[in-house]
């Protein structure tokens, strides 16, 4: 087992390969064998948030607890996961490949259409949530005029999600419901004519859910529908 | 790759040590500096009971790889407890208000309270409720604790 702690991007960019590439750890640190070498991120100088005009970016790197510090419409969904001492080490970028029911934050970046900066062996460009790959080195979207966010959960703090739906009023994006975040497109469709119960309704069409210790995939998809109508009709 | 060479500020003391790769920021408290007042409770970031202070930050220790800290400040619940014998006015408040009853969350509990007070001196219950919700108790309830951490803030502020 070998701990890389490369001190720029460049170095990190030369690792790839040389191990799975951590920044928290929360995910991958306890999951981790003996054996298995980790490259980290957190020296790479990839963490920081900038916004300009409505225009967000944000470091791979950057913890999840700053987020909630600085990007006020996301407040309550950073909120919504895990606990503030794993929020001080969870980063945006891991967040983008944790397995659901957890990763609410992608779920948010993928309702914003975030576009996600990374570097693999084709170089460095840009690509959509769902398609991350190689070393992430940061996501941006625009602030949205509108934003809905609710998080089902067992309780109140810190747990996994049964159901979580984000929106921008335009695109739908649900967790909690299939093995990674989905977009509800028939129910975007139907949003798009102005019917949330339709919308609703729909929604279950996106859904590939799973059995798992926080619910069974029988009740993920029948309160599907009600938490993505709540969600939609409580703007954050 | 062989061992690393780490230093760390520990409870404002400069200490240096060798790290094996992979090696967990609890485990150099407990196996090498021989501060075991942050205990092993699950070893993947469940249970809170390892919860240091890492740059002032409340993190689970048992998650950050050594290597990946070198040069950082960490307080651990022996860095809270004043030399004279005596208890922190957190410590003293759990005594109190007997919010310890095993013990084994306590060192975790008290961290997370520490970090909490430092940002909010004037803490809501939702507050503290939400600064603990990385900390398992299996005994008290969680009650006895809230209201611990309540009146901590009370006799800080007061002091």
């Amino acid at each position: 087992m070998k701990v890389h702690v490369p001190e720029s991007v460049d170095e990190a960019v030369g690792l790839l390969g040389a191990g799975t590439v951590i920044a928290g750890g929360t995910h991958v640190v306890p999951r981790a064998a003996p054996t298995e070498s980790l490259v980290s991120l957190r020296r790479a100088g990839l963490a920081g948030i900038t916004v300009q005009d409505r225009t967000v970016r944000i470091g791979a790197a950057t913890t999840l607890a700053q987020v909630g510090r600085e990007v006020e419409f996301l407040h309550a969904a950073i909120e919504s996961i895990a606990s503030p001492t794993i929020r001080n080490l969870a980063t945006v970028g891991g967040n983008l490949f944790v397995p659901q029911p957890h990763g609410d934050l992608a779920v948010c970046l993928l309702a914003l259409d975030a576009r996600v900066s990374i570097i693999d062996s084709g170089g460095a460009r840009d690509v959509g949530v769902l398609e991350a790959t190689g070393l992430v080195t940061a996501v941006s979207f625009e602030i949205p005029e509108r934003w809905y966010y609710t998080k089902a959960m067992r309780r109140r703090q810190n747990s996994g999600s049964i159901v979580t739906v984000a929106s921008d009023g335009t695109r739908i994006a649900l967790g909690g419901v299939a093995p990674r975040p989905v977009r509800a497109t028939a129910a975007e469709a139907a949003l798009a004519e102005g019917d949330v119960a339709k919308a609703a309704e729909l929604s279950v069409e996106a859904a590939d859910p799973s059995d798992d210790a926080y619910a069974s995939a029988w009740y993920r998809r029948r309160v599907l529908p009600v938490h993505v109508r709540r969600a939609l009709t409580h703007a954050i | 790759m062989p061992s690393s060479v780490i230093e760390l500020e520990v409870n404002g003391a400069e200490e240096e040590f060798v790290a094996k790769p992979g090696t967990t920021l609890l485990s150099v408290l407990r196996d090498t500096l021989g501060l075991t007042a942050a205990k092993r409770g699950c070893g993947v970031g469940t249970c809170g009971t390892c919860t240091c202070l890492l740059d002032g930050d409340p993190v689970m220790s048992c998650l950050v790889p050594v290597e990946t800290i070198n040069g950082s400040s960490v307080k651990t619940l022996e860095g809270v407890t004043p030399s004279d014998g005596t208890l922190s006015p957190i410590q003293q408040a759990f005594l109190d208000g007997f919010a310890t009853q095993c013990g084994f969350c306590t060192p975790g509990m008290i961290m997370a309270a520490e970090a909490l007070l430092a940002e909010n001196p004037t803490p809501t219950r939702a507050d503290v409720v939400r600064a603990i919700s990385g900390n398992v108790c299996r005994c008290t309830g969680y009650e006895s604790i809230i209201r611990a951490i309540l009146d901590a803030a009370d006799r800080i502020n007061h002091a």
